[in-house]
């Protein structure tokens, strides 16, 4: 998580400046493959994203989410993870793919009422002289019910251009009702 | 729109003597929170960090977590718990060593499902160092209003600092 400076306070309530704003939220609906943020403000210094997903979809375990920025669907993007399923720690990587993977979410017939939970951060996203890392966790537990997991992601999309729209998808799963993706501007 | 400025700081404990933290009335306005903290502990045995959601005490907890203590990874699962942990294999046992947490409640107040949190854990010292992360379930649909932060034994060390913070979408 990049470091926000926070300022704790004593005091119930008591808002200290802080430069953490929320920008977008968008939400499934049982039908919807792809979630989309477009035009986002190029004001920030870092974007994270926090998501709690489940597929209306029918599968075995949880399925990637994949983000794809700016439209760009070449072979530009790689990534590296680190994974357990609670029983096995394992690593994989993949180059020149054409999506990064950044969560993960359950499919529906998973045990009822639970959602993965993922966190996003996006960093220097509007710099035109870097590429693009992108770094995720996400878990999700069911008392061993049927699945769990948890992992670690690290993603690189080369590319120069800043980042102005993330199309977000799971490989023609849909969103199910209940699944929120909120998107925050850190400022630096 | 924006819902603009958020991640507010709602309450924090430093404890002024050996104890435990909880978190009351927490107000259901927000959409995530987030716990920071650095707690030590005053046994020379490794004790587990964990929290306690609306004073529910039963076994409706479980954890799936990932350990690297710098010699072993470690990895399993911890069903019917009493307790969701932050920390596992990762926690202070050495007076003023302590360790770090980010402790993630997701839509915490959403009364149509069960609760999932996400942890990091750090200890750089001690006979149980290391880095971790572990996901959990409370397997309740109720709001959470009040959360427990403790030792699954013992308290911890005066000095230590736990802050609650509220993540509002936009």
């Amino acid at each position: 998580m990049p470091i926000l400076g926070i300022i704790a306070s004593q005091q119930p309530g008591h808002l200290a400046s802080v430069s953490y704003d929320s920008i977008a939220t968008v939400t499934g609906n049982g039908s919807a493959t792809t979630l989309s943020f477009t035009s986002i403000p190029q004001t920030y210094k870092h974007l994270q994203i926090r998501i709690i997903a489940r597929s209306g979809t029918a599968g075995t375990g949880s399925g990637y989410i994949n983000a794809v920025f700016n439209s760009d669907s070449g072979a530009n993007y790689s990534w590296h993870l680190l994974a357990t399923d609670g029983t096995t720690v394992q690593n994989a990587y993949s180059a020149s793919r054409s999506n990064a993977i950044v969560g993960l979410m359950w499919s529906s017939s998973n045990l009822a009422n639970t959602f993965s939970g993922n966190i996003i951060d996006i960093l220097d996203y509007t710099n035109t002289n870097k590429y693009k890392t992108v770094r995720s966790m996400e878990g999700a537990d069911t008392n061993a019910n049927t699945y769990q997991e948890i992992y670690f992601m690290s993603n690189n999309w080369r590319s120069n251009n800043a980042i102005t729209q993330i199309d977000l998808s799971a490989g023609g799963w849909t969103f199910a009702t209940g699944t929120t993706i909120a998107l925050y501007g850190i400022k630096g | 729109m924006a819902a603009g400025n958020t991640y507010t700081p709602i309450q924090t404990y430093t404890l002024a003597s050996n104890g435990t933290v909880t978190f009351s009335s927490i107000p259901s306005t927000y959409t995530d929170l987030v716990i920071i903290g650095l707690v030590g502990h005053a046994s020379t045995s490794g004790i587990s960090v964990g929290v306690q959601f609306n004073g529910d005490t039963g076994t409706t907890y479980s954890n799936t977590y990932m350990s690297g203590t710098g010699t072993s990874k470690l990895t399993g699962k911890l069903t019917g718990r009493s307790w969701n942990y932050i920390g596992w294999n990762v926690c202070p046992d050495i007076t003023n060593i302590t360790n770090t947490f980010v402790f993630n409640v997701f839509s915490y107040a959403n009364t149509s499902i069960y609760k999932t949190t996400l942890s990091q854990n750090n200890l750089a010292n001690g006979t149980y160092p290391g880095v971790e992360e572990l996901v959990g379930l409370w397997r309740n649909t109720a709001a959470i209003n009040s959360i427990k932060v403790a030792p699954d034994n013992g308290n911890f060390i005066a000095g230590s600092i736990v802050t609650l913070y509220g993540i509002t979408a936009a």
